[in-house]
């Protein structure tokens, strides 16, 4: 027997792993020990066998060198001063012998050995594989104690102690036959003995089973043999008192005394029928019984199984091609007066509601054949109900259809004869209660995003239909609402609507705007032409005059949206009919107080001077500087002055012309930046020309000097390339020197921000770490991530998700757009 | 004061929000019509006089916010500002928040509330609120009004002329207190911009400006903070929107304090919870709780609709 070679220790840490070194040896048919190799020795759990193992990984190439399961005979012999352990193998039938580094780490695997043998004697001794190691808390219990009163104590201990990696295997334990009706029967004994110790166990039981977080054990916890005693178990919480445990208000008694299942349209497939009902119970099991309870992860498992359960019953549903035809036959039949009708209409709501997390495809062709079968013909119907309640369903429905594919229903629109559908959804808008308006709003703006039309928005006969008879009601509503008095008697007539000749309210007004402000910013040309003609601008700075200051503030907010598309037709419209002017009136009758009114209009005036939109500046200095050398509580109109005066100095020093052609060279500066920019493309333009010239000038009135000068002119290439800099220049030595001033323009955020990032060496890497965390929230062990640092503050870290608002049409990949 | 005859509609309302029961549908509509004319009133920067009592993010922890109310007294008695970050993640985002609101209508000059990141149509999404009104409403009309009145909240507060409170903290674009005046603060919470940054920014042992980790806001370090005080005359930056453990942690020197008014965030984080109360010499102490036993434990949940046809 060859000794093993003490080797010098190299400190403290090459301490532990020296205590697992070995040298392995087995025992050649001569009669001499073979050198198998060195490595480390440790005792593991082994899955194939379902057993408890010596493995001996070699040091070299990091293969095994030896893997033997632990016998429960007594073959184990120590030799060699407490260094070596040796036996015959049962398997092959051949001596091995493991050679310790240290006495140590030969005593720490002999009392390894001992234990798991303990074990094997203490189990059922007709099962040879069944043993009970203490040592692995990854392996887990090879069987759960006995569905009993008298281990129900163990039990609740395995279960709820049990380390993550043995969860698998104790559900799997607890799937075993008959195990798990066992124990739902001892719930019922525990409840007929009125066993309150008992039963609070198996609250905590069930619980722990739950938090087990195992697809096969809910499916078989939610079947409906065993669903009731499951939650059963769950009402008997030891935290609840007494008091708070109203009678006959358990769970089992609300799943089956209260909850309605509504069969609208009868559905033939009883495993469809159960999979609702399944689908059902575990919203209540996560929303109401434990919400408190469930981890992030069992909450985003339950999640996921009532996900793959809608979208598998719909799937059935619209498979077969008896249903749908029945829902809208009766759809169709029901009169609105029918208590039926109401559900129905709430079917189809559900039904498109869950449709959304269908994949694309699916989704697409549900939609196609649901309006196939006369959708939009039963929506309108819907939304001429009076009930606000069934309106915002047919909204609500609406907007299922506008998520799925918005050029279906604008299809629809402009194809329906009587455009009663189109008619209906703008006059509840304009007429309706403020919740509906509000979800008609969002309706609206998804309709007339041009981002989703396959057509360019002077092309798109949707918007001109819309641009023909539909704006025209939007303003009219503004118009009454700056002239129609508030009255006393205005209640909203028989039909739920408001009488279009009566007082406008204001939260109505400031949606309507926002709707107008839309449409500014997203349909150009044409928009712009119809606020052109028809004084928009004016008509809703009308309503600056109205008492409710939320109201005044988003009228302002249109003037802003105007002067945000930087267009000279809209800035020379604005300065013709001065109409700043009721802006400026409200915001001198407002005074120095610090408000929403006050923010607004100075951002708007801010912004001019930011852009440096020269028109707007002279326009508003000479116009207004009497009332902005008052101001002195904020720089903003300082600044605006010396942006003008600016401008008006390189050209004195030029000599160059006066005021008429300054204008002109403006003019032509905007054409100039304007072709270059190719924000007026020739479709706009070709529309401009193709107008009837003489209704523009009916509209905008004479027009202004600056008319005479040809839209899109020859620029004076010296005047543009110096202009702007030496402005620029000049106003950040002046400012600059003053006061310490962020100006955008020059110390942008932007860039200033990433050059800074830069320079700081916050790297990429560091991010990934955060941002996961910010991706997950709170993760599943939030106590172990603040307990490993209080200070990292990394609870609270959330990810700003990146997609744009979506109203009411959240899908569970929203996280996932964080990144 | 509220306007005529609401006084006692609102002190209705109070007391059932006291009781954590929703509103009707109607009277949120009536709350939130009334509270955005007062927002909109106020200023960006709003000034407030001590004494005053300042507070952290809520989430939705009704019952720790009554906690809240026990140990730092109640509203109208004591004044109150809360930084934002009153609704998501709890269960109970639709009573705590409406019950601020109409504590705010009642009592426009005892309690203050300005924005937290939260406040926004896209987060309440995403972390809690938007399903809450859902569910307890049955339309998302709720959540839309109040969405609505986010938009008006003030950004931000300066208690006699000393201390700077906001949300989350500084802005690269934003060097004097001033400049917050020429936000139109009227608009979902953007992406980017001074705006954004009050919301979403952190305070960091970094030097200048960092990345956050976040996705929106900065990182800011010590020395940011400290020109920023001194440029404004300010002594002091009080924020929330980060968990600290103890309820409040001292930063750059006490040139920053964050306040964390969530006990047991989350129902497990297991941490305690902090308000700061100023007295009228600006003296600073702090209330230090823990989380109200029927948070923790839980009143049962609102049941699920009983009424389902998929």
């Amino acid at each position: 027997m060859a000794a093993v070679e003490p080797q010098p220790l190299g400190g403290e840490a090459a301490d532990y792993t020296n205590l697992q070194r070995v040298k392995v040896y087995r025992l050649n048919e001569s009669g001499h020990w073979d050198d198998k190799g060195t490595g480390h020795v440790s005792c593991e759990y082994m899955e194939q066998s379902d057993s408890v193992g010596l493995v001996v990984v070699s040091e070299e190439d990091q293969q095994p060198l030896l893997v033997h399961r632990i016998s429960r005979e007594d073959i184990y012999q120590r030799q060699g001063g407490d260094t070596i352990i040796t036996w015959t193998d049962p398997d092959i039938h051949t001596d091995i012998a493991l050679s310790f580094q240290e006495a140590m780490g030969c005593n720490y695997i002999w009392e390894q050995i001992s234990s798991v043998q303990h074990t094997y004697k203490k189990s059922d001794m007709a099962a040879p594989d069944d043993g009970f190691y203490q040592d692995s808390g990854r392996a887990g219990p090879s069987e759960l104690p006995p569905a009993e009163l008298g281990s129900l104590a163990e039990l609740v201990k395995v279960v709820t102690e049990c380390s993550p990696f043995a969860r698998e295997k104790i559900a799997n334990l607890a799937l075993k036959k008959g195990y798990l009706r066992q124990l739902l029967d001892l719930f019922k004994t525990c409840e007929d003995l009125d066993d309150m110790e008992s039963l609070h166990m198996m609250y905590t039981l069930v619980r722990g089973l739950v938090l087990l977080n195992d697809a096969n054990l809910f499916d078989e916890l939610l079947r409906d043999e065993n669903v009731f005693d499951v939650v059963g178990a769950l009402e008997y919480d030891p935290e609840y008192s007494e008091a708070e445990e109203t009678g006959g208000d358990g769970h089992r008694a609300f799943l089956r005394d209260s909850v309605v299942f509504k069969e609208v349209v009868p559905i033939q497939d009883p495993a469809i029928r159960a999979k609702i009902h399944q689908t059902y119970r575990i919203g209540y099991l996560k929303d109401v019984i434990l919400p408190r309870v469930l981890d992030d992860a069992t909450f985003g498992t339950l999640t996921s199984i009532m996900l793959f359960n809608n979208v598998e019953v719909v799937l059935a549903l619209q498979q077969d091609p008896a249903f749908l035809k029945e829902l809208f036959n009766r759809l169709k039949s029901t009169p609105r007066a029918d208590p039926g009708w109401d559900d129905l209409v709430g079917f189809l709501q559900e039904l498109c509601s869950l449709a959304k997390h269908l994949q694309v495809q699916q989704r697409g062709s549900l939609f196609a054949s649901l309006i196939q079968h006369g959708l939009f013909y039963v929506l309108t119907d819907v939304l001429k109900a009076e009930s606000e309640t069934s309106q915002l369903k047919g909204a609500d429905v609406l907007m299922s259809t506008l998520h799925n594919d918005p050029s279906a229903l604008r299809a629809f629109l402009v194809k329906q004869e009587d455009h009663a559908l189109f008619d209906r959804i703008v006059e509840l808008f304009v007429q309706g209660e403020e919740g509906l308006q509000a979800q008609l709003f969002e309706l609206l703006k998804l309709m007339l995003d041009p981002e989703t039309m396959d057509q360019p928005v002077e092309k798109s006969g949707f918007l001109e239909l819309f641009y023909d008879h539909y704006v025209d009601k939007l303003v009219a509503s503004v118009g009454a609402g700056a002239t129609k008095e508030e009255d006393a008697g205005t209640e909203p007539t028989q039909s739920g609507l408001r009488p279009l000749d009566s007082f406008v309210p204001a939260w109505n007004l400031v949606k309507t705007i926002e709707l107008l402000c839309f449409c500014v910013q997203h349909h150009s040309f044409r928009i712009k032409y119809y606020v052109l003609r028809n004084n928009v601008v004016e008509k809703v700075l009308n309503l600056t005059k109205r008492r409710e200051k939320y109201l005044v503030v988003a009228a302002i907010r249109f003037l802003r949206s105007c002067v945000g598309l930087k267009d000279e037709f809209y800035n020379r419209y604005i300065i013709k009919n001065n109409l700043f002017g009721p802006v400026m009136k409200a915001f001198g009758e407002n005074g120095a107080r610090y408000n929403l009114l006050n923010s607004s209009v100075l951002e708007l005036v801010d912004f001019v001077r930011r852009e440096n939109i020269k028109g707007l500046i002279e326009y508003l200095v000479v116009t207004y500087d009497e009332l902005f050398s008052g101001v002195e509580y904020v720089d903003t109109f300082r600044l605006l002055k010396l942006r003008y005066q600016q401008a008006q100095q390189p050209k004195t020093a030029a000599g160059a012309p006066g005021g008429r052609e300054t204008a002109a060279a403006a003019q032509a500066m905007e054409a100039h930046r304007r072709r270059r920019d190719g924000s007026m493309d020739q479709s706009e333009e070709d529309y401009f020309n193709t107008d009837d010239d003489d209704e523009e000038e009916e509209a905008v009135g004479p027009a202004p000097a600056v008319d005479d000068e040809p839209l899109v002119g020859p620029s004076p290439p010296s005047l543009s390339a110096q202009f702007i800099p030496m402005a620029a220049e000049y106003e950040a030595g002046l400012v600059g020197s003053k006061r310490p001033l962020v100006d955008e323009e020059y110390a942008g955020d932007d860039d200033t921000g990433k050059r800074i990032k830069q320079d700081d060496g916050v790297e990429e890497e560091g991010l990934t770490a955060a941002q996961r965390n910010a991706l997950t929230g709170l993760n599943a062990e939030p106590n172990v991530e603040v307990a490993t640092d209080p200070n990292s503050e990394g609870g609270e870290v959330e990810h700003k998700p990146t997609s744009k608002p979506t109203s009411n049409w959240v899908s569970v990949g929203q996280e996932e757009q964080n990144q | 004061m509220a306007a005529a005859g609401g006084t006692s509609d609102l002190d209705r309302m109070i007391e059932t929000l006291r009781r954590c029961e929703v509103l009707k549908e109607s009277e949120v509509k009536l709350l939130c019509s009334k509270a955005m004319e007062i927002l909109v009133e106020e200023s960006n920067v709003q000034r407030i006089d001590s004494p005053v009592t300042i507070c952290g993010d809520i989430h939705g922890q009704f019952y720790d916010l009554m906690e809240l109310f026990k140990v730092g007294g109640d509203c109208p008695q004591t004044n109150y500002l809360f930084m934002g970050d009153f609704v998501d993640r709890g269960f109970y985002s639709v009573e705590t928040f409406l019950l601020l609101l109409a504590l705010k209508v009642r009592y426009p000059d005892r309690i203050f509330l300005i924005r937290g990141n939260h406040e926004s149509r896209q987060i309440t999404q995403v972390y809690g609120f938007y399903d809450e009104c859902l569910r307890k409403y049955g339309s998302v009309n709720v959540w839309r009004y109040c969405t609505d009145i986010f938009d008006y909240l003030s950004l931000s507060a300066l208690i006699d002329n000393r201390i700077l409170c906001v949300h989350g903290g500084l802005s690269p674009t934003i060097t004097t207190v001033d400049q917050i005046r020429t936000i139109d603060r009227k608009q979902e919470v953007p992406h980017d911009g001074a705006m954004c940054d009050l919301l979403w920014s952190d305070p960091e042992d970094v030097t200048g400006w960092g990345l956050s980790p976040r996705g929106a806001g900065y990182l800011f370090g010590g020395d940011v903070c400290q020109q920023f005080n001194a440029a404004n005359n300010i002594d002091l930056i009080a924020r929330a929107h980060q968990l600290v453990m103890e309820g409040y942690k001292w930063m750059f020197d006490e040139q920053l304090v964050t306040v964390w008014s969530a006990p047991n965030y989350c129902y497990r984080c297991g941490n305690v919870a902090a308000i700061m109360e100023l007295d009228e010499n600006l003296g600073k102490s702090f209330k230090v709780f823990e989380a109200a036993p029927q948070e923790a434990r839980g009143v049962p949940a609102k049941k699920a609709a009983p009424d389902y046809f998929l």
